[in-house]
């Protein structure tokens, strides 16, 4: 059977084998938006039995995308067309490289003889996209499509995820020729060592059980590369308290009594009290950020570091560490159990418990005042039991989100860590509900960023996902109004943004709207809110001027973090 | 700051080296001499890039080449030598 598939032949166009070939990839879900380049494309497309989600801006394509990859792991398609349509995409396709998001993404291209001519909605999107992407390819030939595809599939969800280009031009899609019907085998693809040096292991496996002051300092990989239960099993076993990066939260279960929450520019005091203060980091899936590590020169000084990652390049890039291991953390961690060290850090775990004690992340909600939007998150985490999926937008409510919003498991919590993409959340939750209909989704998102894809809710609206849109509405950009206030002497250059009536705009698009302004309606809202089997928009009216702490200033070691209110 | 020389074979197509040489542009570091030979394989060429930096930054170079899916293999030499291109 398989062979006689094999060599059995067709005759069809190159977009029909587009479309022919990832229905044999697995492909079942695509969002994109339709233009003359990329028209064979659609044309095969129709009635194809591909699900294809029409967004209203190309971006919200791809962020969308992004959502569906990270709520699913699995790789996320995009398709757009020429010019306009391939350079709305660029920024989710640098969003998806700085986070390891797995995506195909397919531009359509002026035809073959005319590339290079400035010809009418032609852009080099391989030029512009080469630094953001982690490989692409342009079709010369139709007969080259199916392999293509397959390789882009592949090179996207292999070793460390990231987005992968195939620009196809309008010729080559429109070319009949004969295929073969089964799939092409890929071609060579680099392949993540992850054969593990025992010396090395049993060298690291020493270190750990010698140490006093151990921490763990975990991060993305562990979420994409599926290692949580190892993680929580290797912790359990071995009693190191746990913290955590944006991108990892989900990834250990946060009621934990050994995780400290988040650590870096905005993370809790414990946290960061405590990779000051370790004598042994163990830095799992992580890539030493900027705002995790503040003052490099003083990031975590006395501590002996171990770095697992699946990128080589991550090793020693920012912090010289003293082991490191190319290897998928899963697979790591599952030979450090065997069996786990058990390092003496009983007056270490009190430490660290004490310190989270002395200074938990708070707010001060006053019964008649001002609605706090730290209170809404809290309440929303608490009525959802953090079982819900989680998008946020980027600012001051990400991070009051990353706080209060205690998501239990891991690709639940997805947000634009590396490149801080103002837009991303709303598409990406349009996506992750798209991947999981059975799921509540909510996308906390700030005033300012749901205006940068706000026309998303006629998708929601005309497809009814049931996205659930709170606005932290503080009528600010407000994280910029933070820095302003605390390091440029309380000038508010442009910082103070309008917007419109947020109810009245959804209801426009005939999606349901509310408002909370007090914390009885708070809770009555998101009640209502949960309970509507539609999207909603709740317009959360809070208090403007609240700002996020603890803050480790820029330019200062963790340890010197900043718990409470600024003098401005 | 010493003369560094990267030694690769990779896959050569018409964007492969947009990709190789973007490794050194983003991080701000001239090229001085390159030289690509087609080996004897198809679309397989060697190629030898040499620049002026210090150790640790080569090290960061070469691993960055390393994880482009065009590079088959990269070798460090420290200096350049002409017999071998
Ligand atoms: C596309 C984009 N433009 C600009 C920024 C810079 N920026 C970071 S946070 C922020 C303010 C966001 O305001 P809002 O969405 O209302 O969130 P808030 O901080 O008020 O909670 C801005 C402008 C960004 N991250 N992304
Ligand atoms: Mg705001």
């Amino acid at each position: 059977m398989e062979q006689s598939k094999s060599v059995a032949n067709m005759e069809m166009t190159g977009a029909k084998k587009v479309i022919e070939t990832l229905k044999q990839l697995g492909v079942d879900t695509v969002f994109g938006y339709p233009g003359g380049a990329i028209l064979p494309i659609y044309d095969a497309l129709y009635q194809s039995g591909i699900r294809h989600i029409l967004t209203r801006h190309e971006q919200a394509a791809i962020h969308a995308a992004e959502g569906y990859a990270k709520s699913t792991g699995r790789v996320g398609t995009v398709i757009a067309t020429s010019g306009p349509g391939a350079t709305n995409l660029v920024t989710g396709i640098a969003d998806a490289y700085m986070d390891s998001v797995p995506l195909v993404v397919i531009t359509g291209q002026v035809a073959s003889p005319f590339i290079g001519t400035d010809a009418f909605q032609e852009v080099d999107v391989i030029g512009i996209t080469a630094p953001v992407t982690k490989y692409s390819f342009q079709a010369r030939t139709p007969e080259e499509l199916p392999s293509l595809l397959a390789e882009a599939y592949q090179i996207a969800s292999t070793g460390r995820p990231g987005p992968v280009l195939i620009d196809i031009p309008k010729d080559i899609a429109s070319t009949h020729c004969m295929y073969q019907t089964s799939l092409p085998a890929t071609k060579r693809i680099k392949q993540a060592i992850s054969e593990i040096d025992t010396d090395q292991m049993e060298a690291i496996r020493q270190t750990i059980s010698q140490a006093k002051r151990p921490l763990l300092y975990i991060g993305g990989g562990i979420v994409s590369g599926n290692a949580s239960e190892e993680l929580l099993r290797f912790v359990k076993e071995t009693g190191i308290p746990v913290c955590s990066t944006l991108m990892g939260l989900g990834a250990y279960p946060p009621d934990e009594p050994l995780f400290l929450g988040m650590l870096g520019m905005h993370g809790t005091y414990a946290a960061n009290m405590a990779v000051y203060h370790c004598d042994l980091l163990l830095a799992f899936g992580v890539r030493f950020d900027d705002r995790v590590t503040g003052k490099l020169e003083r990031f975590s000084p006395q501590s002996t570091k171990i770095h697992i990652d699946i990128d080589p390049s991550e090793l020693s890039k920012i912090v010289p560490v003293d082991y490191s291991l190319v290897c998928d953390v899963k697979t790591a961690l599952q030979a450090l159990l065997l069996p786990s060290p058990t390092p003496d850090c009983e007056e270490w775990r009190m430490q660290v418990q004490q310190w989270a004690q002395e200074y938990p992340l708070a707010y001060d909600q006053d019964q008649e005042g001002a609605l706090k939007p730290q209170f809404v998150i809290d309440l929303l985490s608490k009525i959802t039991n953090g079982n819900a999926i989680v998008t946020t937008e980027v600012g001051q409510h990400q991070m009051w989100a990353a706080h209060f919003y205690r998501a239990k498991k891991p690709r639940t919590f997805l947000t634009s860590g590396g490149l801080g993409t103002m837009g991303f959340g709303f598409p990406a939750a349009i996506g992750a509900q798209i991947a999981k209909p059975e799921s509540t989704v909510v996308c906390i998102a700030g005033d300012a960023s749901f205006q940068m894809n706000i026309q998303e809710l006629q998708t929601i609206a005309e497809l009814d996902i049931p996205v659930k849109v709170f606005i932290i509405n503080n009528r600010f950009l407000g994280m910029v109004r933070q820095w302003q206030e605390m390091f440029y002497e309380n000038r508010l250059s442009e910082s103070q943004i309008g917007g419109p009536d947020f109810v009245k705009v959804a209801e426009a698009f005939r999606v349901k709207g509310l408002r909370a302004e007090t914390m009885a309606d708070a809770e009555l809202v998101i009640q209502e809110a949960l309970a509507h089997p539609g999207p909603v928009v709740v317009d959360f009216l809070v208090e403007e001027s609240e700002n996020v702490f603890p803050m480790v200033p820029p330019g200062k070691a963790n340890s010197e973090l900043i718990m409470k209110g600024w003098g401005g | 700051m010493n003369e560094q020389t990267i030694q690769m074979m990779v896959v050569n197509h018409p964007a492969t080296f947009l990709r190789i040489l973007g490794v050194y542009s983003r991080r701000g570091i001239q090229i001085d001499r390159m030289s690509i030979n087609r080996a004897d394989q198809q679309h397989l060429s060697n190629v030898r890039i040499t620049v002026q930096c210090d150790s640790s930054m080569i090290d960061h170079l070469s691993k960055q080449l390393a994880k482009q899916v065009d590079v088959i293999s990269v070798f460090k030499c420290s200096t350049y030598d002409k017999n071998n291109v």
